[in-house]
């Protein structure tokens, strides 16, 4: 799984850590309790502060998406599923940017039916995890 | 003899200078002069131009160097053959880099000109599931640990019997599997390149590079501890002969060349087994901002001071970090140290005569900066006078065209002190049994006046 990171973008780099480390969950590229590299490792590969890379982990960590472990290091976490009862807390946030996505699209010139077939697609493309095994459970 | 050997030394290095610089107008994964170039551009009038023009300049550079080379001959007797060796090793870089910034330039001028696109510039990626891996099956630093008990076990043998050569061979060894082992470290460090969009061919690749990297320098380690080691079982300071003593040098300088080019060939060959024909992946990022004239590497982002060089193998310092300045400038102040150092010493040595001198209670003294040595006059077995010197090497000591001081191996004599100024006869042989002592000065008279006097207190004490 392939991660790039533009220093052009407006975007912080950490940003754009965290939010291409949550499309491969979603789009299925890393499984549910898969390894991620250590700090360490991904900013020496990725040639940038470790100080970068523990800031777009430590997010993930509080989002749910990444479980810390002292020896086994950062792995994909299912308790973004579980985390404080579904999407409804998300929500919110979710409108905002939506709103901000689709003023921008529609002002760019696309319309409402392009839209829908554009996020179709990509709803399409979508391998969403199922919770391990293990912690069906809890 | 000397200039020839400097000469010799020199010639090779200003090859390799001007063969690296070369090598660089062929086109490596699009890439001329540290320019990276689109398809088309390769038969662009204006590089091609600018390709013939840096090859002009190349041959041009080399007819000077060589001229330049002339003065070892010619002017020994005005200029120091030590300094003016070093002067030519620095004047051969500087003259064979001249005509490739030159295209390096032109050709990054051209490329803005021209608006040439060659992919995206700053970005940077990596492989999550290769990163996570790069730790796995890497060869202990332990290993590192034969060479260096090797090398430090005879390095003391060798101080135990006095043998001074294969001491400082021994210890240049130990220093060697200490800087190999850091190399092997550094290694390790490197970043994961993306050959492919598979993780795993990403990983398999690197697992290989790195390990046979290592074992590269675990291996060019052990040979120079093996090295010292037949140096010491063969006993070469007591056996050795011009011809061997070249052999000894070949071997040293052989090997270390057929371990780099086996880690070439068995790299290139993983690499065909794991991408097939498809070759190395695309990944359109531009990188030439980040190599100051196409050399030093500064990336003030990328906090690794020691980074894959871009062409060839092994690594180069980040020169955007403060660690990889310090690293540089250390080297380098390192390399001015000793070089000033060696001169200065041999500038002291070369300036200085060595004393004889018969002291009160009957013993002969030289005395000499380094290499001084007294014996009693009851020791001496026989004083000769002689016109000329048997052929022999240098064990310990210094030889230059005007002066040999210090230990010395000579045909059909042994062991022996020289204090000498070469090509002044006659020379004063004091034979000591198991070693001969050979003095003279630079003027004959005083030799011969030194060797009357001598005599006369050798028969007086007898």
């Amino acid at each position: 799984m392939r991660v790039s990171l533009d220093f052009n973008s407006e975007e912080p780099l950490y940003t754009q850590l965290r939010n291409q480390i949550v499309t491969a969950i979603g789009t299925g590229e890393l499984e549910l309790g898969e390894r991620l590299p250590t700090v360490r490792q991904l900013a020496q590969d990725l040639g940038i502060n470790p100080m970068t890379v523990n800031k777009a982990y430590a997010q993930l960590k509080a989002e749910g998406f990444l479980e810390m472990d002292r020896r086994r290091g950062a792995a994909v976490s299912d308790g973004f599923l579980s985390a404080g009862g579904g999407y409804e807390p998300y929500r919110g946030k979710l409108e905002r940017e939506l709103k901000l996505t689709i003023c921008e699209a529609f002002l760019r010139g696309m319309n409402a039916a392009e839209f829908h077939e554009l996020c179709t697609s990509i709803i399409a493309g979508l391998r969403l995890p199922k919770p391990l095994p293990e912690m069906e459970g809890n | 003899m000397l200039s020839y050997v400097f000469a010799g030394i020199a010639l090779l290095t200003g090859a390799i200078a001007m063969g690296t610089f070369w090598a660089q107008a062929k086109p490596q994964k699009r890439c001329s002069f540290g320019i990276t170039l689109p398809e088309q551009a390769l038969i662009d009038p204006e590089v091609q131009a600018a390709t013939k023009y840096f090859h002009r300049m190349m041959g041009m550079a080399s007819a000077v160097l060589l001229l330049c080379l002339l003065p070892l001959f010619f002017l020994k007797a005005f200029l120091s053959v030590y300094g003016y060796f070093f002067f030519w090793v620095v004047l051969s870089f500087v003259v064979s880099y001249a005509p490739y910034g030159q295209a390096h330039r032109s050709l990054k001028l051209l490329k803005h000109r021209k608006g040439w696109d060659t992919g995206e510039k700053r970005i940077v990626q990596a492989d999550l599931r290769a990163s996570r891996e790069k730790g796995k099956g890497r060869l202990s630093l332990a290993w590192f640990l034969f060479p260096f008990a090797l090398s430090l076990s005879l390095a003391y043998l060798a101080i135990q019997d006095s043998q001074t050569p294969i001491a400082i061979s021994a210890g240049i060894s130990c220093l060697f599997s200490v800087l190999f082992a850091w190399q092997a470290w550094t290694v390790r460090q490197l970043q994961t390149k993306l050959y492919h969009k598979e993780s795993q061919v990403n990983a398999a690749l690197h697992r290989v590079k790195t390990r046979a990297l290592a074992k590269l320098f675990l291996a060019v380690a052990c040979f120079e501890s093996l090295f010292a080691a037949l140096l010491y079982w063969t006993g070469d300071a007591e056996t050795g002969t011009e011809g061997g003593f070249a052999a000894w040098v070949l071997v040293l300088g052989v090997v270390p060349i057929v371990l780099v080019l086996s880690y070439t060939w068995l790299w290139f060959s993983h690499k065909k087994k794991w991408l097939g024909d498809e070759g190395e992946a695309e990944l359109p990022v531009d990188e030439d901002d980040l190599w100051i004239g196409g050399l030093l590497y500064r990336n003030p982002n990328n906090p690794a001071i020691f980074v894959e060089k871009r062409f060839g193998f092994g690594t180069t310092v980040n020169v955007g970090t403060r660690g990889g300045r310090a690293f540089l400038w250390g080297t380098l102040g390192v390399t001015a140290a000793v070089i000033l150092g060696v001169g200065l010493l041999i500038g002291i040595l070369d300036s200085r005569t060595p004393q004889l001198e018969v002291t009160a209670d009957q013993k002969v003294d030289i005395r000499y900066p380094l290499y001084s040595y007294s014996f009693s006059l009851d020791q001496i077995q026989t004083l000769t006078l002689e016109e000329s010197l048997p052929s022999g090497r240098r064990t310990n000591g210094i030889a230059t065209d005007r002066i040999a001081r210090g230990d010395f191996r000579l045909d059909g004599w042994g062991r022996s002190k020289l204090y000498v100024f070469k090509d002044i006869p006659p020379y004063l042989v004091i034979n000591l049994g198991e070693l001969h002592v050979v003095y003279n000065t630079d003027n004959p008279q005083a030799t011969r006046a030194l060797y009357e006097r001598l005599k006369a207190a050798s028969d007086s004490g007898k």
